[in-house]
Formats: structure tokens, C-alpha cells, sequence
């Protein structure tokens, strides 16, 4: 791995984000997370006090937590984004039953009627599943390989 | 699973010697099938419904009494891999012993913590949730497959108080313009504690090897100690049970930095022996006799050594 210094965004970019995920999910800026650029489109989010410490740090390996990817049309959270941001969401939810939370989290997608587009919060029994694309009566799923159930 | 009867002569000796009287006991013990544990993630989940979760699925658990967050599966481990919970970062499987030394270093969530020897990550990933993702976690490892695994594991625990650095511990001091209040210095060892998943034949390593590793572990104790803040605390550890990589270690830090100081543990519901103060024919501090020794008969684990030591002013 080579030692890179983390990217940090300046505090407008920053606030951008956050404007974002307000408009996307409904998800206010929350006080202690800051977030930090990795790669073109990728975001991290990390603690406060791990932000201001990076500055002092002459090399980094990973820094925070993969939350998702930010482009000037949409965030698409990750599926752990999903689980720490995803609790402060007021829109851009469904919820799925049984068979389909079984279906979604082996990576297939699920038949899903709404009126609603584009990327969703996934949700089965009040536990936050991950975040899906949903688009004519289909909701994709982004859980990536590594974490998809597996049949023992 | 050891046999009795298959127990090299040289272990049977090394062990007597340490063990004394309580000898059978431990024999008996590591003859036992390992145990299987599992750490509820509470940075995903609360304790409660983390155990509900699992006694709905037929995963038989009982609470590990030094630890709210810790629960060893008796029943149905195999299971827990294929579950949706754990897909979703609610579990980490974790053994029992390997929780006591972040237990030990107590981190607060206004604290910024050292992990010199991180990778793979269940004890860094412990300490977030201990400081509830808030403070600072400096994550450290030399090792780029390690390091894969530890950003693997704060990822699925869904860490956000972690950055790691890819450094030999033994020179982080001269290349980090910081200082901690709290260091775990989790160090490569040859892992002699995990009697029970392995045969013993291959635990007790040659002289050259032993003292190979003695030398490792005292450059990373040293280093560390150097980048502790003053009145700062350091847990030293290692799933070992060898006296040459422990009380040996940390009786050469002792011998050479005056404000190293060791403190007796405080930590409840957990057996265990104090630190030996002599090893073939080599006396150590009598200050060691605070540090635990845990055996595996014990608390049912593996083995673990821990000293505590705070740098005095």
C-alpha cells in the first residue's frame, strides 16, 4: 500500500455534500463527522478529532469510513454510508419484506413498485439493509460481493 | 484437539515449570476443542438485539463475564458466517482472550489512541466501539496483507475514527510528530497461547527464533513507550505464553526508561496468574508480579499475557 496523504475538501466542497445528502435523503449535517475525498468521486467520512489529526501526519493509509460516491447529480451511499448516515433519513426509503431482504442482500435485484427514483435507503424489520437504485419497478442492489449472504 | 499423550517432552517441562502444582489442570484444558466468540458491534447494533438475533436463529450464546459485548457461541457457530446480521457488521468474530487488553487500556472517547500493531483489526475495531466511534484511532501496521485485512474489518464495522499507517513500529517515533495518551502494543509473537487450535509441537520455537522475536517485540515496546504523553498509559500483550516474550521484554523496558512504571490491572469477573519474577535463573523486576498471565484454564480462552504501564511524569 503506498502511503498517500489523505485528501482533504475544502469546507465549501464539504458543504456541498452535505446539502446533498440533505436534498437526496433528508440527512441534516451532523456535528463530529467531517468528510474527506478519496479518488475522483469517493467519500470518507471520519470522526473530528481523526480530521484534525491528520494534518500532523506526514502518510496515511486508509482514512475513516467508505460512505459513497458524490457526483454533482446524485450520492450513492455504500452500504455501510448506508448504516451510519442512514438512521437520520427522512425520504428516499422502502422497505422490504422477508423474501425480498433475502433476495437483495445475495446481490439480485427485486421487483419494487413506488413512486420513488433513483437511490434509496433499504430497509427489512426497522434494520438498515444497505442502499439500492430503484428504477421501473426494480430495486438494484449495491451490496458488494464480499458481503453478499451465502447459502451455508 | 491435543492429546495428552502426544505432548512433547519439552513443553511437558517448559510448563511444569511455569505451572507448578495447577499443571494437570492446564493439560486438561488444552486438550479441550477451542472455544468459538463472537464481539456484538455495537457501532451497528445494541447488545440486546444483537443476542435476540441470534437465540432466533438457534445460536446458543452465554455472556463472557468481563466483557458486556463479548458472548461465547456454544452451539451452531458454523452458522453465524451466513447470517444477515453478520453480512450487515453486527458480529465480529473474535476470541475471548484477545478482548482483555482493550479492556485493560480503557479508551475514552475524548482520547487519542496508538494501535502499533493493528492488522487485522478486532482489537482496534473493539476500541472504536469502546470510544463510540468519537477521539482518534492511529492504526499501525508493517504488513500490507494485514493492512488489507484491517481496512476490510473497520469498513465492515463501520469505523469512522480510524487512520491507518503502513510503518515499522520501531520507527514510528522518529517519523510521528505526535504523542498518545493511550498505546496498545499488541506485538507479533509466536502465538504459544493458542494451544488449543494448534498442536503444541510447533509452540515452543527454537533458541535462536525465541530470542529473534524477543528482539522485535522489545524494539516495538520501546518505540511505543517513547510515544506515550507523560502520565499516558501503554497495554503491552501477546497471545504467548513464553516468559522470554514477556516479562523478559518488559522487564528490559523497565531496566531502561526510569518513568516506566507497571500498574495492576483493574478488571472484573476475569481469572488469572500474576507475572512471574524469575526465568531460568534470570530474576526480574519484582514490579512484574502485576502483569497477568491467563492460561487457558483460567477463563476457557487462550492464553494472553498483559502488563499495563503508565510513563510517570
Amino acid at each position: 500500500m503506498s502511503q498517500r496523504k489523505s485528501l482533504t475538501i475544502d469546507s465549501q466542497r464539504e458543504a456541498q455534500v452535505w446539502q446533498h445528502l440533505f436534498e437526496q435523503f433528508g440527512i441534516p449535517r451532523i456535528p463530529g463527522y467531517r468528510f474527506l475525498k478519496s479518488g475522483r468521486k469517493r467519500i470518507r467520512l471520519i470522526s473530528e478529532m481523526a480530521f484534525n489529526i491528520l494534518g500532523n501526519l506526514p502518510y496515511t493509509g486508509t482514512t475513516g469510513l467508505y460512505v459513497g460516491e458524490y457526483s454533482p447529480t446524485a450520492f450513492r451511499l455504500s452500504m455501510d454510508g448506508a448504516h451510519i448516515l442512514g438512521p437520520y433519513a427522512t425520504k428516499q426509503i422502502v422497505k422490504l419484506t422477508d423474501e425480498q431482504a433475502e433476495v437483495w442482500l445475495q446481490g439480485e435485484s427485486v421487483n419494487y413498485e413506488d413512486e420513488q427514483r433513483g437511490y434509496v435507503i433499504v430497509i427489512h424489520n426497522d434494520t438498515i439493509l444497505g442502499c439500492g437504485s430503484l428504477s421501473e419497478g426494480k430495486l438494484r442492489s449495491f451490496i458488494p460481493k464480499i458481503r453478499r449472504l451465502k447459502s451455508p | 484437539m491435543n492429546d495428552i499423550d502426544t505432548l512433547p517432552s519439552a513443553f511437558q517441562r517448559r510448563f511444569q515449570k511455569l505451572l507448578a502444582k495447577e499443571y494437570s489442570r492446564f493439560v486438561d484444558s488444552i486438550c479441550q476443542a477451542p472455544n468459538h466468540f463472537v464481539r456484538i458491534n455495537t457501532l451497528k447494533t445494541d447488545i440486546k438485539s444483537g443476542v435476540e438475533h441470534l437465540e432466533h436463529l438457534g445460536i446458543e450464546t452465554s455472556p463472557v463475564p468481563w466483557y458486556p459485548a463479548g458472548f461465547r457461541i456454544t452451539d451452531a457457530f458454523e452458522q453465524i458466517p451466513f447470517t444477515k446480521e453478520y453480512s450487515l457488521g453486527w458480529y465480529y468474530i473474535q476470541e475471548g482472550g484477545s478482548m482483555i487488553p482493550p479492556i485493560i487500556l480503557d479508551p475514552q472517547p475524548t482520547d487519542t489512541v496508538l494501535d502499533f500493531c493493528a492488522a487485522p483489526g478486532s482489537k482496534t475495531t473493539q476500541m472504536a466501539q469502546m470510544m463510540n466511534n468519537e477521539g482518534a484511532i492511529i492504526a499501525n501496521d508493517r504488513s500490507f496483507r494485514r493492512l488489507t485485512s484491517l481496512g476490510h474489518n473497520i469498513q465492515m464495522c463501520g469505523v469512522i475514527n480510524t487512520i491507518t499507517l503502513r510503518q515499522d513500529g520501531r520507527h514510528l517515533s522518529t517519523r510521528l510528530p505526535l504523542q498518545f495518551e493511550r498505546i496498545l502494543v499488541d506485538v507479533p509473537c509466536t502465538a504459544s497461547g493458542h494451544l488449543r487450535s494448534k498442536p503444541p509441537q510447533v509452540k515452543i520455537p527454537d533458541r535462536k527464533r525465541l530470542f529473534g522475536i524477543q528482539a522485535v517485540q522489545k524494539g516495538l515496546l520501546t518505540a511505543a513507550f517513547r510515544l506515550l504523553k507523560p502520565n499516558g498509559v501503554l497495554v503491552y500483550s501477546t497471545c504467548s505464553l513464553h516468559p522470554e516474550e514477556n516479562e523478559a521484554v518488559v522487564n528490559h523496558l523497565l531496566e531502561n526508561s526510569p518513568n516506566a512504571m507497571i500498574e495492576h490491572p483493574r478488571i472484573s469477573n476475569l481469572q488469572s496468574h500474576p507475572g512471574i519474577t524469575q526465568w531460568n535463573e534470570t530474576p526480574y523486576q519484582e514490579a512484574l508480579s502485576a502483569c497477568l498471565r491467563i492460561y487457558p484454564h483460567d477463563n476457557d480462552t487462550d492464553g494472553f499475557f498483559i502488563a499495563l504501564i503508565r510513563k510517570h511524569m
